[in-house]
């Protein structure tokens, strides 16, 4: 009598936190990770300049450090408002 | 991610950090003589352009100041000629010091700005938070 092989489980689908049909593979989580991704490059560059001694304009290195910060709070906001509203829907009661 | 006050104010501090270089160009060589007849030093004015849509502002050139210069008698001058004639530069002290303090109003002012901007986009980020 043949026993059939064992099959793997299949991946639990990931619950939509915002609850709206999204396009598959764009989520606003990654865009606003990349977004701030970039910040923080950038600002990393203008550091290296500034300590080098190779940037004129300083003001440029401190607004783009704070627009680095303020991209990265932005980000874990989000993250915790998904989060959030994740927990929220699993605690209900069925 | 679009912060588009912190980078107008910043290109504002960027105008004027190179105003300030002007100027203090300007005020350092007041009183650089040349021989008579030759080009003498012209103040170095910076001419502003705004630029399309939030975007701030930029260089749109840095001319020199236009004027005929004064030519004074001064024959104990080392560059005098055999009149005893210098060229004196073509800089106002009066006005280079009251643009001196413009600029740096204008640096500071636009600093303000981005600190400012900072501040509300990060209460913006208090909403909801428990």
């Amino acid at each position: 009598m043949s026993v059939p092989s064992i099959s793997g489980v299949g991946s639990i689908a990931s619950t939509s936190s915002a609850g709206a049909a999204r396009k598959t593979g764009e989520s606003p989580f990654a865009a606003g990770l990349e977004a701030a991704e970039k910040l923080q490059d950038k600002a990393n560059d203008l550091a290296v300049q500034a300590a080098t001694g190779q940037l004129t304009d300083i003001h440029d290195f401190t607004a783009a450090a704070a627009k680095a910060s303020l991209a990265v709070e932005l980000t874990v906001a989000l993250r915790n408002r998904a989060v959030e509203a994740y927990q929220e829907i699993m605690r209900m009661q069925i | 991610m679009g912060f588009g006050a912190i980078d107008a104010a910043s290109s504002g501090a960027t105008l004027a950090r190179t105003w300030l270089d002007a100027i203090s160009d300007n005020v350092a060589n007041s009183n650089t003589v040349r021989p008579a007849g030759e080009e003498p030093f012209r103040a170095r004015l910076v001419v502003a352009r705004s630029l399309p849509g939030t975007g701030g502002v930029g260089i749109g050139a840095v001319v020199a100041k236009a004027g005929e210069p004064d030519v004074v008698y001064d024959p104990d001058n080392p560059l005098a000629d055999e009149n005893g004639l210098v060229t004196r530069p073509v800089v106002d002290m009066t006005e280079e010091m009251t643009n001196l303090l413009v600029a740096s109003r204008l640096y500071q002012a636009n600093l303000s700005v981005v600190s400012h901007a900072r501040d509300a986009y990060q209460a913006a980020l208090e909403i909801g938070r428990r």
